[in-house]
């Protein structure tokens, strides 16, 4: 029953779409994974049995309900908004398990999900077609293959560190001086065991990267530098193949954004494969150019060149030319395969082509530091903005959160690394600083102490962006850390943390303080105000009257029901310091039954008023409503 | 010169017996090797090592565990400890050295240069 009526309340009675209707019910029933629709305002109208087995709800107990009695207590705040933000910009979505998705089963367990999103328009608004995935059995795989190849590379290297280092000792003559025939086949077997141990940290080296467990730590990065680097490291191995390598005098100064050690992997793996490909006395050079706003590091050999019809499988793993040439020249097949799935992460391209005169070219492009560093002071939309500090190393992260932050009036500065964070904090001004706790070259907590330490930035409020939750309290709280947040940034959380912080100048935007219990509420608000206004958030009668002492509004929006109190005791201190009243636009659980008040401008109830008709109400008082774009709502 | 104490931690008496033989290259050295943990926080307290190599992955009490006891007891929490483990990749590496170690070998090691390695250890630490 539940179901007919969930599908009747999202179509309209008309007998031609009932044999589409039953057949859209008859696709949903068979999904293997769990599907519910939900309607504009986030209530279920339709789910499937699989629905029903994965959350233990019958059918009839959750149509009708907000489909936030599927997500834990502690997400529902963040889902609701989530969802407010999803209505604004529909579009097929998968939420994949690296967001820590957990549904709510009806008898308080959770489990981990995997969620897909698809807009459905109708007449009647926005249905979303949510499709649940239980997870749990591939995270359980996941971890019992982390598990067994943890295990198995320890059980592995143990015999393997016994064996090599029997030999090793043998071999460097710590028993004793060896005959000639048994030094030979001993230096067979310790070149072997090498080999093996090289295989067993290749492969967890991809298995650890394909997991996404390694940390990347971007810096800048002199090519030049770490070019000759490379090449005074390898001058040993390319000795034993009577190979020259050299930085081509023409290489360009230049520098990358990049991990350091990771990219001095790549270049190592392209210069080792070169040296192992060049004929004996040959030569192998490493060039460094501009290209295109990226920069280019070539790597190239004069050796016989890739066989064409191995081209296409290059980097693959365990792709060799020819399997006997990898015991022959001591690669594991998966060297490439590494070094493009880090490249990759580093933001750049890796590629190979036949270089003139024979032999062949292998290049790396990452993005040119130059680029990057014009990117790195912002000089905003507006004289007026809010002007922040965000060390982040990861450039694209960085640029995110910025963009996220612009239609809020702020403009960020970057800084990727510690060193640069203090000198860019004691050369601008900055309003506040938003910290990467997991930043390269010096652990979050000493960069943020090496800030308090400059005159600049002794009291600027300093918000930290972990993948940890906050550690011990003292720690933060010596370094008066306003809030930690977690990462990836959520711009819009960013900017409620740093409206609560900073008394910022109204920047030519009107101020709204909103008086309201249900911070959902406030953050929707908050979220559909924003184009135009400064809203400042107060969740009670306390927070409000703080608020009114800090800041100059030009309007209250006011929720009467705010839990034990009354938002109306506090219409006679709705005033500015001069004493002038705010104006009052009350936007109330239920029409209260008030005096009419000459200081309350309009009311409006949160049932009968949706949140566009907030935002005009709101725009009617502050006489916006010439220059506000109207929203085409659906 | 007197020798300097070395106890070397492992649950493998393989790798015990190939750290004994490495190390003793060096004659200055003074080696003592104990088979797990709990052992080691006994021989640690009584014997006094200028420096102590510890396994990582050690059954019962693995070596992040032996690091902590050590560092509580004060007969021991001074004493240089250098993880040997063959995760030392670098985020791992700071991890142990925010645990308290002062460095990592890495393994497998070279036997005929782990003296001269475990050497320069010494020397650092003892300039700071």
């Amino acid at each position: 029953m539940g179901q007919a009526a969930g599908v009747a309340a999202m179509t309209c009675d008309r007998p031609a779409n009932d044999f589409a209707e039953e057949l859209f019910r008859l696709a949903v029933e068979a999904c293997p994974n769990g599907m519910l629709m939900t309607d504009s305002s986030g209530i279920i109208v339709l789910v499937n049995t699989e629905t029903e087995r994965l959350f233990g709800y019958r059918r009839n107990e959750l149509i009708g309900q907000p489909v936030e009695i599927l997500v834990p207590e502690r997400m529902r705040k963040h889902h609701s908004t989530h969802r407010a933000r999803y209505a604004e910009h529909p579009n097929v979505r998968r939420i994949e398990a690296s967001h820590r998705l957990f549904g709510l089963r009806q008898d308080g367990s959770e489990f981990p999900v995997e969620i897909g999103l698809n807009p459905i328009r109708s007449e009647d608004g926005l249905f979303v077609l949510n499709v649940v995935i239980d997870i749990s059995d591939r995270q359980r795989v996941d971890r019992l293959k982390d598990e067994f190849v943890s295990t198995v590379s320890h059980e592995l290297r143990t015999p393997l560190t016994s064996i090599a280092g029997s030999l090793g000792l043998l071999l460097g003559g710590a028993a004793g001086k060896l005959p000639d025939g048994v030094t030979r086949f001993l230096g067979i077997a310790h070149n072997n065991c090498t080999r093996l141990v090289r295989l067993i940290n290749d492969i967890l080296d991809i298995e650890k990267i394909e997991a996404g467990s390694v940390v990347f730590n971007f810096k800048r990065i002199e090519l030049r530098q770490l070019a000759e680097q490379v090449i005074e490291a390898n001058r040993g191995y390319a000795d034993g193949f009577a190979v020259r390598v050299r930085l081509d005098p023409s290489a360009e100064a230049g520098g990358v954004l990049a991990d350091p050690d990771r990219l001095a992997q790549v270049i190592t793996n392209l210069v080792s494969n070169a040296v192992k490909f060049s004929p004996r006395d040959g030569e192998v050079e490493l060039g460094i150019a501009h290209r295109d706003g990226r920069m280019r590091i070539a790597v190239r050999d004069h050796g016989p060149g890739i066989p064409e019809e191995f081209k296409p499988r290059i980097f693959e793993k365990f792709a060799q030319a020819d399997a006997t040439d990898a015991r022959q020249k001591g690669g594991t097949g998966l060297g490439l395969s590494i070094a493009r799935k880090i490249v990759t992460r580093l933001g750049g391209i890796i590629g190979f082509k036949d270089a003139e005169g024979g032999g062949t070219e292998f290049f790396v492009e990452l993005p040119d530091w130059a680029q990057i560093a014009a990117r790195e002071t912002d000089p905003g939309l507006s004289p007026d903005d809010t002007h922040i500090l965000l060390c982040e190393d990861d450039p694209d992260a960085a640029l995110a959160v910025r963009e996220g932050l612009r239609p809020f009036g702020f403009s960020t500065d970057f800084a990727h690394d510690a060193e640069e964070a203090i000198k860019r904090a004691r050369s601008n001004g900055h309003a506040a600083i938003v910290v990467d706790f997991e930043l390269p070259d010096a652990g979050g907590m000493a960069l943020i102490r090496a800030l308090r330490e400059q005159p600049e930035a002794y009291r600027t409020p300093i918000v930290v962006a972990s993948a940890e939750p906050a550690p011990a309290k003292d720690g933060a709280a010596e370094l008066n850390v306003l809030k930690w947040i977690a990462k990836p940034i959520d711009a819009f959380a960013l900017t409620q943390v740093l409206d609560g912080a900073i008394a910022r100048g109204a920047n030519g935007r009107p101020c709204i303080l909103h008086i309201e219990d249900d911070r959902d509420i406030l953050d929707l608000v908050a979220r559909a105000l924003a184009p135009t206004a400064r809203v400042v958030p107060a969740g009670s009668i306390e927070e409000a009257r703080a608020a009114l002492l800090a800041h100059h509004f030009d309007l209250v929006v006011l929720d009467i029901a705010l839990g034990e109190e009354s938002g109306l005791d506090l219409l006679p201190d709705l005033r500015n310091r001069g004493g002038a009243p705010i104006p009052v636009v009350i936007f109330s659980g239920h029409s209260a039954e008030i005096a009419a008040i000459p200081q309350v401008e309009a009311r409006l109830t949160k049932i009968g008023a949706s949140l566009d008709d907030l935002v005009a109400a709101v725009h009617d008082r502050l006489m916006l409503r010439s220059a506000l774009p109207r929203k085409e709502t659906a | 010169m007197s020798q300097i104490r070395i106890l070397h931690v492992d649950d493998e008496p393989d790798i015990r017996e190939i750290v004994d033989a490495s190390l003793s290259l060096n004659p200055d050295f003074q080696v003592r090797a104990c088979a797990s943990g709990v052992d080691a926080l006994a021989a640690a307290a009584e014997w006094s090592p200028e420096l102590i190599l510890l396994d990582v992955m050690m059954p019962k009490m693995d070596g992040p565990t032996t690091l902590a006891q050590l560092r509580k007891n004060p007969r021991t929490a001074e004493i240089p400890v250098l993880f040997m483990t063959a995760r030392a990749q670098k985020r791992e590496v700071e991890q142990f050295i925010a645990m308290g170690a002062q460095g990592v070998i890495s393994k497998p090691f070279d036997p005929m240069t782990l003296a001269s390695e475990v050497g320069s250890h010494l020397h650092t630490l003892r300039q700071v």
